[in-house]
This record gives C-alpha cells, sequence and structure tokens, in this order.
C-alpha cells in the first residue's frame, strides 16, 4: 500500500501534527463559544503550505477532540463548549456537582472515544453503500425527523409537562427570526440588520447557559468552594462501570453517524436524538436528569460519532455533511483537490492515509484526554469570585468571535438574563435550544417538501423512508400516552386500595 | 566625564534616527509600509475563499517593500457585512474588500445597507463566474431546446433546486421566457446538489467551481448558461437563446472611496501580474475558476450595469417596487 511508503520522519510529523490538532481542538471545544467550526478556521491558514494529508488531519484531529471538548465544560461548569454538547449537560453537570467530576469526564471520553471509532469503522467500510443511502433521503424525511427530535422532547424533562412545551414553542418562535429564504421577507427583525440571518445559534447557547448560569452563581455565595476529593477527580471507570454503558454508547454511535451522514441536520440535533432514544429504551428512566452515567454516555458517542458520519458524503460525493466539513472541504479544494468519488480512485495514497489517521486521531483524543481531565476537573474546585469573570469574559470572546459580531454579543446578553428567570420559573431551557435547533429544519423542509409534491401533503406517505420515520413518530406518541395511562391507574387502583385497608 | 561622552553620542544618534525617520515618511513610494488587510465577506473555506489565498499568495511576490496580505473573514448579512466595513474603513489602502459584486449590485436594492453601486473605489475584476443550469447526466433533456418544449408542454413540473440568492434570477428567466417551473429554495448549496443527485429534483442552478467534481465524475451536466458573455464550447446562453436576461457574476478587489490614485496604480499592477502568473492560473484551472482581468474603469462600468440588470430582476420577481 502506498502510504506505508512514509518514512520514519513523516510518521512522527503526522503523529505530532494530529496532537497539535487534537490539542487546539479540546481546548477551543472546552471554551464555551468556540467549537469546532471556529477552531478549524484558525488552524486553516496555518494548513496552505503543508503536504495536502498533514493539513486534512490537523484540521480532522481538530473536529473530533473540539467534539470532546465541548462536554469539558458542559460537565465542569453547566455550560456547553459546543452546541453538540448541550445534551451533556443533562446528566454530565449533576453527576459532577455530586462529587464526582472525574467519573462523569471519563464515561464522556470513553464514550466520545467509542463513538469516534465507529464513525470511522463506518467511514472506512460502508462509505459507498452508505452514501447512496444519504442521497435517497430528501425534504420530507428531513422534516419527519425534526419532528421526531420534537415528538421526543417529553425525554427531556420530567418535571413539568406544560412549562416543557412552552419552552418548546417559545424555542420555535426565536428560531423563526430572520430573512425568510423562501420568500425573502424579513420576519421580525425590527430594523435590525444583525437579526437578518436570524439569532446566532452560537450567541443562543452561550446567552441561555452561560450567561444565565453567571447571573445564578452570582446569585449564590461567591466565596463557596466545592471540595471534591481524591477519589472525585479520578478519570478511571471499572468494567462494570464500562458494560453498563455500552447500549447508550452503541445508541449514540449509531444515530450520530446516521445523523452525521444527513447534510443539514448538524451534531447539535444528533445528540439529543441519542439523549431521547437512549432515556427512551433505558432500564433505569428515572435516573435520568440526575446524573446518570447513560446520559452522559449517548449524546457523547453521537457527537463524536457525527465527525466520521459528516466525512463521508464529503469524500464520497464532496458534499459536506456539516458546517465544520465544509471548511475542511476548502481546505482540499486550496491543495488542488475536489473531494469526491474521482479521489478515492485516483489518490489512494491520500484516502487511505486519511481513513488511517482519522483512527489516530480518535486514539490521540483518548490519551490527551486522559492526560488533561484531571486538571479539568479540578475547575469545580475554583471558587465562583475566580470563575464568574473568566466564564463571562471568555463567553463574550466566544460569541464575538464567530462572527465578528457586537450584535451577537448583545443578543446573549440579553438573552441571557431572560433565561436567566425563565430558569428561576422553572421552564426548560434545553427544551428551548432543542426547538431553536429544530425548527428551521423542519419549517423549511416542510415547505420544501411541499413545493416538491405541487401542495400535495402525500408526499409523507408515498416515500417508504419518510412512512417508516412518521410510523415511528406515531409509535412514540402512542408509547406515552398508553404509559401516562397506565401509571394513572395504577396510581388510583393503590390509592384507592389504600382507602379501603 | 565617560558620562558626558554617553550623553552626547546618545544625542548625535538621536539626531541621526530623527533625520531618518524624516526622510522615509516624506517619501511617498513607501507604499505599503505595513500588511494591507483584505476583508473577505464569505466564510473562510467557503465560496471565493479559496481564490483570495491563491491570489494573494502569488501578489504577495510582487508587493514592495516585503509587506503582506492579512486576509480576515467578515461574514453575515448576505455578504453585506464585510463589505460595509469595506465602505467604512480609511481610504488609506490599508483595508481593502475581496467581494462578489452581487453584494453590491444586488443588495441596496432592499435598501438596508449604508452603501450603493458607486460608493467603492474598484480596484479590478479578478474572476468571471458564470451561472449554468445542471441537469443529471441521464436526464432526458438533451438540449436547451428539448428542455424548453418539455417546460412548456407541462407547465409546473419541472423542479429546479436553488440557494435562495438564485430564485430571483430563476423567477426572471420564467417571466422572460414565458414559462412555468417550480423553484425549490435550499439553504446551502451541498443540500441543493444533493436534493439533484438523489433525483428529487430535476435541476439545480450553480457555478463550475462548485459543480466541480460532479462534472468531472459526469454525473451532472450544464444545460444552459445565464451570463452576458459568450463563454468557451457548445453550451448556449439564455440570450443567444432569446430569452433577454443577463446574469453576470463577478468577484474583484474594492477599496474605500478616496483612495489616493498612486496606491490604486500600486496595488493594480501587484494583482495584475499576479494573475499574469500561469502557475496561479494553474491553480485557479485546477479548482475550477476562470481569471477575467478588467481595470478599475471597466469594472465599475460592469458593477453600474450589472446593478441595473439586477435592478430589473428583483423587480420582475416582485422583491422590490
Amino acid at each position: 500500500m502506498e502510504f506505508l511508503h512514509l518514512d520514519i520522519i513523516d510518521i512522527a510529523l503526522l503523529i505530532f501534527v494530529i496532537l497539535c490538532g487534537t490539542f487546539v481542538g479540546m481546548f477551543a471545544g472546552s471554551l464555551p463559544g468556540i467549537g469546532a467550526m471556529v477552531a478549524i478556521v484558525i488552524l486553516l491558514p496555518l494548513t496552505y503550505n503543508m503536504e495536502p494529508l498533514f493539513a486534512i488531519l490537523l484540521l480532522l484531529a481538530t473536529y473530533q477532540a473540539a467534539e470532546y471538548g465541548g462536554s469539558i465544560s458542559s460537565i465542569t461548569l453547566g455550560i456547553p463548549g459546543t452546541p453538540a454538547a448541550t445534551a451533556t449537560l443533562m446528566d454530565g453537570t449533576p453527576l459532577a456537582r455530586s462529587n464526582s467530576p472525574g467519573k462523569a469526564l471519563a464515561y464522556s471520553l470513553t464514550a466520545s472515544t467509542m463513538g469516534g471509532v465507529f464513525g470511522a469503522v463506518i467511514l472506512t467500510t460502508l462509505a459507498a453503500p452508505m452514501a447512496s443511502f444519504a442521497l435517497q433521503l430528501s425534504a420530507p424525511e428531513f422534516a419527519l425527523i425534526g419532528l421526531l427530535g420534537l415528538a421526543g422532547v417529553g425525554a427531556l424533562s420530567s418535571q413539568d409537562i406544560t412549562k416543557s412545551l412552552i419552552s418548546v414553542v417559545l424555542g420555535l418562535m426565536a428560531a423563526t427570526i430572520g430573512m425568510d429564504d423562501f420568500t425573502g421577507a424579513l420576519r421580525f427583525t425590527e430594523g435590525f440588520n444583525g437579526l437578518i440571518d436570524g439569532l446566532n445559534i452560537i450567541a443562543v447557547i452561550t446567552g441561555v447557559f452561560a450567561i444565565s448560569e453567571i447571573l445564578t452563581m452570582i446569585n449564590k455565595n461567591l466565596n463557596k468552594k466545592r471540595n471534591v476529593d481524591r477519589e472525585g477527580k479520578k478519570v478511571r471507570l471499572s468494567l462494570p462501570e464500562m458494560t453498563k454503558t455500552a447500549k447508550p454508547m452503541g445508541i449514540g454511535s449509531i444515530t450520530g453517524t446516521i445523523m452525521g451522514i444527513i447534510p443539514g441536520i448538524g451534531p447539535g440535533a444528533s445528540s439529543w436524538f441519542a439523549y431521547a432514544i437512549a432515556k427512551k429504551s433505558s432500564k433505569h428512566k428515572e435516573q435520568f436528569g440526575k446524573g446518570s452515567p447513560e446520559g452522559i454516555a449517548a449524546p457523547e458517542a453521537a457527537n463524536n460519532a457525527s465527525v466520521g458520519g459528516a466525512l463521508l458524503p464529503l469524500l464520497t460525493l464532496g458534499i459536506p455533511g456539516s458546517a465544520a466539513t465544509a471548511v475542511i472541504l476548502g481546505a482540499f479544494v486550496i491543495h488542488g483537490i475536489q473531494p469526491g468519488p474521482e479521489v478515492i480512485t485516483n489518490e489512494p495514497a491520500l484516502t487511505y492515509g486519511i481513513f488511517v489517521g482519522f483512527f489516530l486521531t480518535t486514539v490521540a483524543m483518548f490519551i490527551t484526554g486522559k492526560i488533561l481531565t484531571p486538571w479539568f476537573a479540578r475547575v469545580l474546585t475554583i471558587p465562583a469570585s475566580i470563575l464568574v469573570p473568566v466564564i463571562l469574559m471568555l463567553s463574550i470572546i466566544g460569541v464575538y468571535t464567530a462572527q465578528s459580531s457586537y450584535f451577537d454579543v448583545w443578543v446573549a446578553l440579553i438573552l441571557g438574563l431572560c433565561a436567566f428567570f425563565l430558569i428561576k420559573l422553572r421552564f426548560s431551557i434545553p427544551s428551548f435550544v432543542l426547538a431553536f435547533i429544530l425548527g428551521p429544519i423542519i419549517e423549511s423542509n416542510v415547505r420544501r417538501s411541499l413545493i416538491m409534491s405541487d401542495g400535495s401533503y402525500l408526499i409523507f406517505v408515498t416515500r417508504p423512508y419518510s412512512l417508516v420515520i412518521l410510523l415511528m413518530i406515531t409509535a412514540l406518541i402512542l408509547i406515552t400516552i398508553i404509559t401516562k395511562l397506565n401509571r394513572n391507574k395504577q396510581e388510583t387502583t393503590s390509592n384507592s386500595s389504600g382507602i379501603s385497608s | 566625564m565617560k558620562k558626558h561622552c554617553l550623553i552626547i553620542y546618545m544625542a548625535v544618534l538621536l539626531l541621526i534616527i530623527s533625520g531618518c525617520s524624516e526622510q522615509t515618511s516624506g517619501r511617498e513610494e513607501e507604499y505599503p509600509e505595513k500588511a494591507i488587510e483584505i476583508i473577505l465577506p464569505f466564510p473562510a473555506g467557503g465560496n471565493y475563499d479559496g481564490a483570495a489565498r491563491t491570489l494573494t499568495k502569488y501578489a504577495e511576490q510582487y508587493l514592495p517593500n516585503e509587506q503582506s496580505f492579512a486576509l480576515i473573514n467578515k461574514t453575515g448579512g448576505a455578504n453585506t457585512a464585510g463589505v460595509t466595513e469595506v465602505f467604512h474603513a480609511d481610504p488609506d489602502g490599508y483595508t481593502l474588500g475581496f467581494v462578489q459584486t452581487s453584494a453590491i449590485t444586488a443588495e441596496p436594492h432592499y435598501g438596508h445597507v449604508s452603501y450603493n453601486h458607486d460608493s467603492f473605489q474598484p480596484i479590478m475584476k479578478v474572476l468571471q463566474v458564470d451561472g449554468y443550469m445542471f441537469v443529471n447526466d441521464d436526464a432526458p433533456w438533451e438540449s436547451f431546446d428539448d428542455w424548453l418544449d418539455y417546460v412548456k408542454k407541462n407547465p409546473g413540473d419541472f423542479k429546479v433546486s436553488a440557494v435562495p440568492g438564485a430564485v430571483p434570477l430563476l423567477e426572471t428567466i420564467q417571466a422572460e421566457a414565458g414559462i412555468d417551473f417550480d423553484i425549490v429554495p435550499f439553504d446551502g448549496f451541498a443540500e441543493a446538489t444533493t436534493a439533484l443527485l438523489g433525483g428529487h429534483v430535476d435541476a439545480t442552478v450553480g457555478t463550475v467551481p462548485g459543480m466541480k467534481t460532479h462534472l468531472d465524475d459526469g454525473n451532472v451536466r450544464p444545460l444552459f448558461s445565464s451570463t452576458g458573455r459568450d463563454i468557451k464550447g457548445d453550451i448556449p446562453t439564455l440570450k443567444e437563446k432569446g430569452v433577454e436576461i443577463e446574469d453576470n457574476k463577478m468577484v474583484g478587489l474594492i477599496a474605500p472611496k478616496g483612495l489616493p490614485e498612486e496606491k490604486a496604480d500600486i496595488l493594480d499592477e501587484v494583482f495584475k501580474k499576479a494573475l499574469d502568473d500561469p502557475d496561479l492560473q494553474k491553480e485557479f484551472e485546477q479548482l475550477g475558476y476562470e481569471a477575467v482581468y478588467a481595470d478599475a474603469k471597466e469594472f465599475q462600468e460592469q458593477i453600474t450595469s450589472t446593478f441595473q440588470t439586477d435592478e430589473k430582476i428583483l423587480k420582475t420577481a416582485g422583491l422590490i417596487e
């Protein structure tokens, strides 16, 4: 094989490049607001003078590590580092605060690595069939996938279903702001140019999670320190702990890879899907939201599996599966290579080099994570009086960096203030964010489907894949209703028996 | 004694230094004396980022005083955010823009930008990017006439995927040619192309750089072009087929108005030399870009005339009054 012609210096250099990318990615991912996309964009100019293989692997390592890095701040601070790490917040934060940040990070790292490896395996073995599968999906399927996600919203909050649904509606409303791509009409922009492209996702996430968390911290005792003993900082999992999370890891890996392949769905939505499915199929549903390891494993496996998934259509069809891979496409193009089926046949050395290197990125992520995580776990022990200004500064920088826009910084601050009160009133911020992510996917794809079908809703049932998804949505809703009815029945019978005795 | 010597020594040194610096600042041809910022209104790795980086890589070799270019991606507002920044910059020759002209020729018609089509000092046109309608290779329409015939006989049946920016043009084509097809808008070029490759739509509109992979693979083929100029090969343009519509996509360098002529001349010379470099042309060709030079005056004329055709297109599409 061609790629084995690399000499020892090249291999050493390659490993160095991958480790550099991993470090930068993990660091950038862990900073609120700065995600895979920004990290890749920052590193892109450095790759112009590199060999194509080195350039691509540097960016892939960054992408892979940033998806894990995002969960570090989700777990330790309760602030997602990247949009794809918001689902990790649900269980990561409670577990870390109940004195085991090390364990929470270990679950996340293991799951991320498994997800990354799974994505890589699919990429190397099933690239061609998966790509032609992806081509068969279009607007009707995407719309229904989005609806399926909204239907799963019941899985996110167990407390107050009404307030959770109100949060969903708020999220959908926030998502309608901006120019309507179908007619060019401006919706709710109120004359602000900064709103023409809609609310920026980074500004929204940073606002509702980071800024609101800062306000909450200020409301509490600023000098209080959390004590985490040595045992709590340890980043090690026992075998039973690993096997316990094998199922959610599998769910996350499969969901993440499939969602990654589909252009326009994105890792943010895929980790929520994985979370919802893992909860539905878990034997310990009641632990979800209170620090369940399964609730960390599923979304974490998903966001890393989506990396391999997003690369698949890029390498086989020349179509980027996510915003970050669109930048990587740019890196290919700058080296005079147009990814597509031709590349695999014409440049086997490069293609196999990328495949092998991609596996190495997951290994590098695991090792780097293992070394750095104990340090990250200590973040929890820093008093809030120091954390608050640091997080505030990093958040503002992160939001500004995303689009170099001051307007976005104001958006984040105002939404943060709103979110602070919504949290006090026990509304569900994760439901809001999920609806905000899924809203545009559902809206534009329903409208697109109806244009394709000349206005007929039959398009959703006449296409085989969309029919399957439609049946899944129906089943999900039916199961929820039946379990609720059964529980009510049990409660009434137990109540009446209690009275009679 | 020693102390005195030192003071005198220092004083002489200072005099010499100040003398030197006065001399340099007095000479105009020292431009550029620091790095030149070029604002790219599109994201890194996207659209014309590759073209901008290739061009500046070559242009730096010809830049006086061994200075360099700093490329800054300033995205948002359909490219208008970056262009607005160029508009507000000092015309000192240290802030330029590498822009798609649509941000200058189409966006001002909507009235939500602070500049107009003649608010800039153009440096030069760099690329001409022609728009095409692509169909799958196994599509039944072999020629433009085949296609026109089909669309006329089956109104509302033919479906075209398009990014939002291309929708007004498609609507104008329908109005001008008296035909009716469905436009399916997609958020990005990747999604629009996927819909075509998967057979969910019949055609898509796009450019050669964006379609390079699929053209090379023989999966898609162009049916016609909407450009106003004569193109090589046997692909017809709408104008040749009697549909009076033209859409000229250009990419070029602009500066804020008021840029001193000497500086504009230096920049024109630097970038023209880079464009003439055979190595650059080879790299552009690999990416599917076509370097088409026009000087500042000619470029401004083309911007102005495209500004007028865009107004017509947007009016026909009912987007402006």
